[in-house]
């Protein structure tokens, strides 16, 4: 593979229900099956799913068709989950399945700006391939938002 | 160490593992953790004595000190390179008995552990009933 080039990056696409979506390839640690065993937390917000041990490190598990108000079947919201890892915070999102790796030219990202229905305020861009429209989130600002919330409560 | 199998799931042993334990929160809203000893380790939960108490059904992040279980981790071992790490868990009180001196005794269940971690702990275990 080429290495990659300064006006590029990598994202991995995954959907939820039949919406599909985009997270930065350098935020992703590893995917695991959604059926490992989640320890519900009490007192934790609503959407949070529980917590894992991955290998002796406890990760929160954000029902992400919860938090994007998704109205994905149960069975779907969790088939895999991405691990994500930001600034010494590290998450997992609750997805219905991972599809591939894209590496993808800054060009081809539209910004979410100009949209009268963006997803919602953690869209910071747009990317059409093939037929599908991805949307590109902010997880980190998820994933902060989330963990404060869960502090107060 | 001494096994005890009764009819448990897991075999038992007797441990006076170093241990550390607090009331996990999200968010990273824990208090101090506590030092103390376990009193039995299984695969599948531990007994040990502790001068906070906690109420069932409280789950409580336990760190366990077991010199040499590294070796039964499922990565591959290497003697001078792989780190002697505590085992982290969650569990879930299940009892929480005064004894004197303002001491409880806690009996809990891993309901949070890596699977592979799980594995090791028991064939750590397996060598003190063999």
């Amino acid at each position: 593979m080429q290495p990659i080039q300064s006006n590029e990056f990598e994202i991995v696409e995954f959907f939820l229900a039949n919406e599909y979506y985009g997270i930065h390839v350098a935020s992703v640690r590893e995917i695991i099956r959604g059926n490992c065993s989640l320890v519900p937390v009490p007192d934790a917000p609503a959407v949070i799913m529980g917590v894992v041990n991955l290998r002796g490190k406890i990760i929160p598990v954000v029902d992400l068709a919860e938090h994007m108000h998704i109205n994905a079947q149960q069975k779907d919201r969790a088939k895999r989950i991405i691990i994500a890892e930001f600034n010494k915070m590290t998450v997992g999102f609750c997805v219905s399945g991972v599809t591939r790796v894209h590496r993808l030219s800054r060009q081809q990202m539209e910004s979410s700006d100009g949209l009268i229905q963006t997803k919602n305020a953690y869209t910071v861009g747009i990317i059409k391939i093939e037929e599908r429209i991805l949307f590109l989130l902010d997880f980190e600002k998820i994933a902060s938002d989330i963990i404060n919330q869960a502090k107060i409560s | 160490m001494t096994a005890s199998s009764e009819n448990r799931k897991f075999t038992r042993i007797k441990s006076g593992a170093s241990i550390k334990h607090v009331k996990f929160y999200l968010g990273g809203r824990e208090s101090e953790a506590i030092k103390s000893l376990s009193k039995n380790l299984s695969a599948g939960g531990i007994l040990f004595d502790s001068s906070k108490s906690y109420q069932a059904g409280d789950i409580v992040r336990l760190e366990i000190d077991l010199p040499g279980w590294e070796k039964f981790k499922p990565e591959f071992y290497k003697p001078h390179l792989s780190k002697s790490d505590p085992v982290i868990a969650l569990v879930k009180v299940i009892r929480a008995v005064p004894l004197k001196g303002g001491v409880y005794e806690i009996g809990a269940s891993f309901v949070g552990i890596d699977d592979g971690h799980q594995m090791a702990l028991a064939k750590y275990i397996k060598c003190f009933t063999t």
